[in-house]
């Protein structure tokens, strides 16, 4: 399979503001073919955000370099649209008007722009959505219109940084069905960065494990797809739990046994 | 020195920018031609501004000691004019300072006393709001007549300017104190009156920090603005002579004492303001605890009787 | 493409509690009402005591005053008698304060918004602007208004000059505050849906500030009417600062009384229509957001 998302030797480093120098990404190197679900699991603070942050554009490497398709990552671009943890739908435009942000800024005209925002209002089932106000709208339903917008532009590369973690849990699994469904006919590659290992189990085809900056696990996650909870309660699955847990160093874990921290 | 050099390193296009005004206005004061009148510059150089303008001033100085009385023949020097500016200065200062102190005071109080009955606060807010809207400037020679264009009547102008933004902007400051913290101390049991004095008040302090300055810049305005149209002492009535002759050069020395020293106000003001602030219990859990402390013994007193 | 269809509950509105809803704000507006115009005439109450109790011909009352205005607003013999052209009432002058008051408040405000928030793009802009504002910010503008009119002869581009200046100052602070509180994840998913530039500008930072800026701009004109009709008490042949002035000569108290009042309501008007026009362009805002 051709490569969609080549990271190449990747570090990133800053200085903090009390003037620590911080090692937030060493030397991290992938690559994703198109259409994988990966999901980028680690302790806050070790990275996660970093790597969707460097790959969206929005934060620049110290050393290595990104690549989609054959082009090196300078900066931001609908190629690789991202949806945020924020509730980052604007609410001074109508649901249709954030769906049609990113075309309206590429120049596409609004007749085209009418028919793309249409569909992808239906595909994520707010097309008696379209004209109100997003404070109109329960969290939930925002985040769909933030879904929407990513999949108006077409993007290349879907990326996604704990988008459902200020909502319920229902709504979060409602929104696990949503994604999945709109992905298995899209064929994108997706980026899903979260700390919830149940999530990751339910959404990834791979899953990357970040401890401190570096890329210690890297799970081919080929369990049967809709990953219900019997699928989740298989010895597999079981198994690749307790892995993951055993990289964020957690190896106990039940109200009578107390968790240990690994070095 | 050091200093100097660092604040230039880290702001050069500031230092840049305020080197090609005064170059510039160099530039005007030699471009632009000169009025009839006197002789005097539309255009100021900053030479002639600093001597003979900065001099001549000490003619404002009439008091028969310390320096030689232009006026009756003496020589014009620099310590006269510092004599007179200091004077001048001295006497707006001093409306000025009264009148802020007074209108503060006032403002706050009606403010506070007004705003512990939400009627009370939504019936007066029709007619302190047109108030605020009236512009004040313009009213200034109404002022004079009423209150005589003297020290006394200025403050008493001033000190009404300030009143208006300062209940105002205390009703305001009370409205926006957010509800859960009232919500909070009236469930710990705090009375009405006791939240409103520890909770609400404290509260709302921060945010008169904007009416303060808000008021500082307008009596500034308005203490200038008095002297200028009917006082024979102060800067303002300084510069209203000036604007008269066009002695745009000695314009520009009142100009600069007026921004001067109207800094120094607000500065010393938000110091005193940050103080204050600093002295009064904070608005958050801590605060909140002292009044938890009074309902939660008031609570145990009744358990114990119960 | 096909997407199971939205699960019942989370899409349909609570039409039930609509109604009752309706009602209580429908009456608490009447009472906010109701409260408003007791507290008018509550505020008239107090002026006619006032009025009363001081010395004859000191304050008028609000009767008097109301009598003066419709006397005078479109037409004034006394004025008339005193020199002026024939149908020279009081709107023409408080047409001419207001057109300018206006426009300098229009030109600052566009000046100022633009730099503040571009400032906040391109640094050297805000070294700039910030040394100008700094030194000039704190200093009372009304210092600069002799300056103006010497240097400008006619006195309504003065007017207009310093008002503009005093309100792009101000406009320049508070639309870069604004900006600076646009939550930068708005801003960064912008980005990466692909805006830039002038469309983030305009689709963004724009909408975004409104609500803030709105405070500065009330500020702002609040400020702009006193410092217009003190350039005209100054030096001018027109507007409301020189008809109050040209009255404080022969000590006609009525007629300055009851042009301060005019002031007052026409910069309440604008003041209220500002609100209104920020209210609208801000009616996507969730309670506790947008314009007060």
């Amino acid at each position: 399979m051709a490569s969609n998302v080549v990271f190449d030797n990747v570090s990133c480093t800053f200085r903090h503001r009390s003037g620590q120098l911080v090692e937030a990404l060493r030397e991290v190197s992938l690559e994703a073919p198109v259409g994988q679900f990966i999901c980028v699991v680690g302790r806050s603070g070790h990275g996660k955000t970093t790597l969707l942050r460097i790959l969206a554009g929005l934060q620049k490497a110290s050393g290595g370099r990104v690549a989609v398709g054959d082009r090196v990552v300078h900066g931001p671009g609908s190629d690789r649209a991202m949806v945020f943890q924020q509730d980052t739908v604007f609410p001074w435009m109508h649901v249709r008007d954030n769906v049609e942000f990113g075309l309206a800024a590429q120049g596409i005209g609004k007749a085209q722009r009418r028919r793309i925002s249409d569909a992808t209002l239906r595909d994520v089932g707010l097309e008696d959505f379209a004209d109100s106000w997003p404070r109109e709208l329960s969290g939930g339903m925002r985040k769909r219109v933030a879904l929407a917008a990513v999949l108006a532009v077409n993007a290349e590369v879907w990326l996604m940084d704990e988008p459902f973690g200020s909502l319920d849990y229902f709504t979060r699994r409602q929104l696990h069905d949503l994604l999945l469904e709109v992905w298995a006919s899209a064929n994108k590659t997706v980026f899903f960065v979260t700390h919830d290992i149940e999530e990751a189990l339910i959404l990834a085809d791979r899953v990357l494990l970040l401890a401190g900056g570096r890329l210690v696990d890297d799970l081919d996650v080929s369990l049967a797809r809709p990953r219900d909870e019997d699928v989740r309660a298989s010895p597999e699955a079981v198994a690749m739990t307790k892995r993951i847990l055993s990289h964020l160093g957690v190896t106990g874990g039940t109200p009578l046994q107390p968790l240990e921290a690994a070095q | 020195m050091a200093k100097v050099v660092r604040f230039i390193r880290r702001h050069p296009a500031a230092v840049v920018t305020w080197i090609v005004l005064l170059v510039g206005w160099e530039i005007a004061a030699h471009v632009v031609p000169e009025s009839t009148r006197e002789g005097s510059p539309i255009v100021p150089s900053w030479e002639f501004v600093f001597t003979d303008s900065l001099k001549a001033l000490s003619g404002n100085w009439t008091k028969p000691y310390w320096a030689p009385n232009p006026i009756r023949g003496g020589e014009e020097t620099y310590l006269g004019a510092f004599l007179a500016l200091g004077y001048h200065s001295l006497a707006t200062l001093i409306r000025l300072v009264l009148g802020l102190i007074i209108g503060v005071l006032a403002g706050v109080a009606s403010g506070l006393l007004v705003s512990y009955w939400l009627t009370a606060r939504r019936l007066a807010w029709p007619t302190l709001n047109f108030l605020r809207m009236v512009p004040l400037l313009a009213a200034i020679p109404l002022f004079q007549f009423w209150l005589g264009a003297n020290a006394r009547g200025t403050t008493t102008f001033i000190a009404f300017g300030v009143w208006v933004v300062l209940v105002v902007g205390t009703i305001n400051a009370v409205g926006n104190v957010p509800d859960r913290y009232l919500e909070s101390a009236r469930t710990l049991g705090a009375s009405r009156l006791r939240t409103y004095l520890r909770v609400v008040v404290p509260g709302a302090m921060p945010e008169l920090r904007t009416s303060l300055l808000l008021a500082a810049g307008l009596s500034w305005s308005l203490a200038v603005g008095a002297e200028y149209i009917g006082l024979r002492t102060g800067l303002g009535s300084i510069m209203a002579v000036a604007e008269y002759t066009t002695n745009t050069g000695r314009m520009i020395v009142i100009a600069i004492v007026v921004g001067l020293c109207a800094l120094t106000t607000f500065a010393v003001l938000d110091n005193l303001f940050s103080r204050l602030v600093s002295w009064m219990p904070r608005l958050d859990d801590s605060g909140l605890a002292q009044v938890a402390g009074v309902g939660a013994a008031g609570a145990g007193k009744a358990a114990g009787t119960a | 493409m096909t997407v199971a269809p939205p699960r019942a509950g989370e899409l349909s509105a609570p039409q039930t509690r609509a109604s009752a809803a309706e009602r209580y704000r429908l009456h608490s507006r009447l009472v906010g009402f109701a409260l408003q115009l007791a507290g008018i005439l509550i505020g008239v109450l107090i002026w006619q005591l006032v009025s009363a109790s001081l010395d004859p011909h000191t304050m008028p009352g609000p009767i008097e005053t109301f009598r003066y205005i419709s006397d005078n607003l479109f037409q004034s013999e006394y004025l008339e008698a005193h020199g002026f052209s024939e149908g020279n009432g009081y709107l023409p002058h408080l047409w001419y304060t207001t057109k300018n008051v206006l426009l300098g408040v229009g030109i600052g405000t566009a000046i100022g918004v633009t730099v503040g928030l571009a400032s906040l793009r391109i640094k050297v802009l805000h070294e700039v602007a910030s040394s100008i504002t700094a030194v000039f910010g704190t200093a009372p503008i009304f210092v600069a208004a002799p300056f103006f009119l010497i240097w400008f002869g006619i006195v309504s581009t003065a007017q207009i000059m310093i008002v503009g200046f005093y309100t792009a100052l101000l406009m320049y602070v508070f639309a870069r505050r604004a900006g600076e509180n646009i939550a930068s994840s708005y801003i960064e998913s912008a980005l990466t849906l692909g805006s830039r530039g002038w469309h983030v500008f305009r689709r963004v930072h724009l909408p975004a500030s409104v609500p803030e800026m709105t405070g500065g701009l009330r500020i702002a004109l609040a400020g702009a009417w006193g410092l217009a009709a003190i350039a005209e008490l100054l030096g001018s042949q027109q507007g409301a600062g020189f008809l109050i002035k040209f009255y404080s000569t022969s000590f006609v108290v009525d007629g300055m009384f009851a042009l301060i009042i005019l002031l007052g309501l026409i910069a309440l008007l604008v003041d209220r229509i500002v609100v209104e026009v920020a209210h609208h362009l801000t009616r996507w805002a969730e309670a506790g957001h947008g314009v007060r």
